[in-house]
């Protein structure tokens, strides 16, 4: 294990509204990899092991969320109809199809996609070099609607790197991940609270606690 | 599991029309914004991933119906929305989370498991990221890959600006009151209507009474609209994670069925939208020391798809119970 200093090089536009956490990322390729489905809520959780230490007290693992600033934003949409072509040839049984309401309506949702400076998201961790460097190969995309191609991955990069007063964790007493509030050395003037998980995965609401967050994307 | 990942340069056989919006008459191409290599950012026309996308599971699920022996068959309205639209959290098992349903899902439709869409109370994510299109224009050279630079300098392509790659076109619908012909075709009392409405609007035009010459106007209709030239080139690329054997199947079956009569966009029966794979990459993720191989697009369809069709037909009478009582 040693301080490793993890990059994502992302040329096109990706969709993300709050920095992404790097022990998720692993977690997820170990689930993914492992045949595990995917779970709808907290009973189907499995324990997940990374190649990423903890904190002394094991509550965590000492990984920072993404490092970026936003560069350009362009407002696109969602668009979604039902196959009304598809049904005219195979759905004789349709007496009606209601387009305008239910869950056949059709729909354009707006959504904001981002550029990051100079296409890259940066993390900080302790780790094993080789073996983060082997699951990330299984992260192609970043961020929210991977599948329609945003937050496309050119190229990852895991270099060992110099490590600073709280690393990886915090730098100049702001959090780099989510953090106890008592967390040592934590500037409270820069404090960010939020009732949010303090360990993967994050969308557990029920396992939400008051942390200190990282700045948001901005 | 491993990751595979297909590219490919598509080439557009004809004007491809894929619109963003419009504006009174006129339809805008479809763009997203770049940022170039001097930190600008311009908005290039692209073919959206999420047309990419949907050609795919249009693709594949036609593959489907057909390997199961339902293609013809009358289908529900859920099973249409699961399969042609990726389906829609309805709610219908309650408040328990079904483990075999899902799995049940993915067996009986290995594309499923792919591309990923929403059935009973189950958001299913997929494992397939497909990318826009990037038009191969000047604007873009930067975030192209080296295999589609070497083979532009290789086939001496040239490349302009993206501006070059969009025309203007208008088309009109005629009105066949217009035509004396058609009008003979009339019931006397209809012919005697359009006849008078065609004298109104000559004496409103002349009168230039405004108000008159909108009441008593013909139904023709110009309008103009953006497309991408023929002969435009795109670089495009998809990607999987898989984990079995069938998923490689399904993977390529899907993506070969797309790319055997790919069309995008709007206006298709108007010799619009169709795309051909000039040139394709295969990318295996695992491997970086032998990362790519050149991929014979022509051949991709021929080697593929026994494993996909074998599932999919052992289970064809399970599949036909799982369309009719699916909720999605």
């Amino acid at each position: 294990m040693e301080p490793l200093h993890v990059t994502a090089y992302v040329p096109g536009q990706v969709r993300i509204t709050a920095p992404i956490a790097l022990d998720a990322l692993l977690g997820y390729v170990v689930a993914t990899s492992s045949g595990l489905a995917p779970a709808a809520h907290e009973g189907e959780l499995r324990p997940i092991e990374i190649p990423i230490a903890r904190e002394p007290g094991g509550r965590f693992y000492l990984a920072s969320f993404s490092v970026c600033r936003v560069a350009a934003r362009e407002l696109r949409y969602t668009n979604r109809r039902f196959p009304i072509a598809e049904a005219q040839m195979f759905g004789h049984g349709i007496k009606r199809l209601q387009i305008n309401a239910g869950p056949s309506k059709s729909f354009r949702i707006p959504h904001e996609a981002l550029h990051v400076e100079n296409g890259r998201l940066d993390w900080f961790c302790i780790g094993d070099r080789g073996e983060i460097a082997e699951l990330l190969t299984f992260v192609p995309y970043l961020g929210k609607r991977r599948g329609v191609g945003y937050g496309r991955v050119a190229e990852w990069t895991v270099t060992p790197c110099t490590a600073w007063d709280g690393f990886p964790v915090m730098r100049n007493g702001r959090a780099l991940r989510n953090l106890p509030v008592d967390w040592p050395g934590l500037d409270p003037d820069a404090l960010i609270v939020q009732r949010a998980p303090l360990d993967m995965p994050y969308w557990t609401q029920t396992r939400a606690e008051l942390v200190a967050v990282p700045e948001p994307v901005s | 599991m491993k990751t595979l990942r297909f590219e490919f340069i598509l080439r557009a056989e004809q004007p491809i029309c894929h619109l963003e919006e419009s504006l009174g008459n006129s339809g805008l191409a479809m763009r997203r914004k770049v940022i170039l290599p001097d930190g600008r950012a311009t908005r290039i026309p692209c073919i959206t991933a999420d047309t990419m996308r949907h050609g795919l599971r249009d693709a594949v699920t036609y593959s489907y119906l057909d390997a199961a022996g339902l293609l013809g068959q009358d289908l529900g309205e859920e099973a249409l929305r699961l399969l042609f639209a990726g389906g829609m959290i309805t709610g219908s098992a309650g408040g328990s989370v079904k483990m075999a349903d899902y799995w049940q899902m993915v067996e009986l439709n290995p594309a499923l498991a792919l591309l990923g869409g929403n059935a009973q109370n189950r958001s299913i994510p997929g494992r397939l990221f497909v990318d826009d299109s990037t038009l191969i224009c000047e604007e873009q050279m930067h975030v192209l890959p080296d295999w589609v630079r070497e083979w532009l300098k290789e086939s001496g392509v040239g490349v302009a600006s993206h501006r070059a790659y969009i025309e203007e076109a208008q088309r009109v619908r005629m009105d066949p009151l217009l035509d004396p012909a058609k009008r003979a075709l009339l019931l006397p009392d209809h012919r005697a209507r359009a006849e008078q409405r065609l004298i109104a609007s000559e004496t409103a035009a002349t009168d230039n009474d405004a108000g008159a010459t909108e009441q008593a106007k013909s139904t023709m209709m110009p309008r103009r609209f953006e497309r991408l030239v023929q002969g435009a080139l795109f670089w495009w690329g998809v990607t999987a994670h898989i984990l079995s054997d069938l998923d490689d199947d399904t993977f390529k079956v899907m993506v070969a069925s797309f790319l055997y009569d790919a069309h995008v966009g709007g206006k298709r029966g108007t010799g619009h939208g169709l795309l051909r794979a000039v040139r394709g990459w295969n990318i295996d993720v695992r491997r970086p020391a032998e990362r790519t191989e050149s991929l014979d697009v022509r051949e991709l369809g021929g080697q593929i798809g026994a494993i996909f069709r074998a599932h999919v037909s052992e289970r064809r009478d399970q599949i036909a119970e799982f369309l009719k009582r699916v909720a999605a």
